[in-house]
């Protein structure tokens, strides 16, 4: 049977490391869950965010405060120290 | 307070530094200056403990016991981002009827509680409000909007409210307020002199100092309390 050399100019093409397709695979599909969260608005808190646009340009916003952001009542004091 | 209603309750502190309390805002800009390093809390103690003693040597003195960066802390005093957040916090309470110090609202509603049952029972009806909007599937922070925004306006001279909105445009969004933030901002020009001529009636017999025919006259109606 006749038999072919391989020419001694060619070399077989490396192969992917597994591990680096591991890690691609993972990284789109970190990828894809953070453009979906964008996309749904953020979970709970940036729903709850669009609902109060509490600016940063706002008074509310740099108010010292005492008590959860989301809190069913605030209690809003302007008052100064003399 | 905020122990009894817990995680049901916030208290948020806002600056209104009154004219004629000339130590007022500078301590209210030492506070904030303590708040860009996280202890807003510990130098408003400090200086609601020595309400005699608010000078600017005070201020760092208080920045160094309650372990701020003094430095920084001194930077902060002048920065014109820090010195904004008092005046802004101001502004935003000449829109809503702030006219003295403390004046208070539960989510937009201004109150004149003087007890503590009278807060107990405006903030457990405010609680119930907000709990009804909620059970109609409103999420929380949205229901505290549609009641600051329903909040009625007072017009009561001694309790004058503009009303909801105005409450939601300047203090939670970002309505456009004037204010300066230089250090040292020129005064204010002085209030136009009233042309309105009153005829103020001195009887004999009324305690006088000075001629009757004096180019000048002024008349003073008065108590001794």
């Amino acid at each position: 049977m006749a038999r072919v050399r391989r020419p001694s100019n060619l070399t077989v093409a490396a192969k992917t490391p597994k591990a680096f397709v591991l890690i691609a695979v993972i990284a789109i599909a970190a990828a894809g869950y953070f453009i979906y969260q964008h996309s749904q608005g953020g979970g709970d808190e940036t729903a709850s965010d669009a609902a109060t646009p509490s600016t940063d340009r706002s008074s509310a916003h740099y108010a010292p405060a005492i008590g959860p952001v989301d809190a069913p009542v605030v209690l809003a004091k302007w008052t100064d120290f003399q | 307070m905020s122990e009894h209603y817990g995680d049901q309750l916030r208290i948020e502190y806002h600056h209104y530094p009154l004219g004629f309390h000339k130590a007022a805002e500078p301590a209210a800009i030492a506070s904030a200056a303590a708040q860009q390093q996280g202890k807003f809390w510990e130098m408003a103690h400090k200086l609601y403990d020595n309400y005699s003693s608010l000078a600017n040597a005070d201020y760092v003195a208080y920045a160094t016991e309650i372990g701020l960066d003094v430095e920084q802390f001194k930077k902060d005093l002048e920065d014109p981002k820090v010195i904004g957040l008092v005046r802004r916090d101001k502004a935003a309470g000449d829109k809503i009827g702030v006219r003295g110090t403390p004046s208070m609202f539960v989510n937009g509603r201004r109150i004149n509680g003087r007890t503590l049952d009278d807060f107990k029972g405006i903030i457990d009806a405010e609680l119930s409000a907000t709990k009804a909007l909620v059970n109609e599937n409103m999420d929380t922070k949205a229901a505290v909007r549609k009641r600051i925004q329903d909040a009625p306006a007072n017009t009561d001279p001694k309790n004058a409210f503009p009303g909801g909105k105005t409450y939601l445009s300047f203090v939670i969004d970002d309505g456009e307020l004037e204010f300066s933030t230089e250090a040292n901002p020129p005064p204010p020009p002085p209030p136009p002199v009233p042309e309105t001529v009153f005829n103020a009636v001195v009887n004999d017999g009324d305690p006088i100092k000075g001629p009757k025919d004096a180019l000048v006259t002024i008349v003073e109606v008065s108590d001794f309390q």
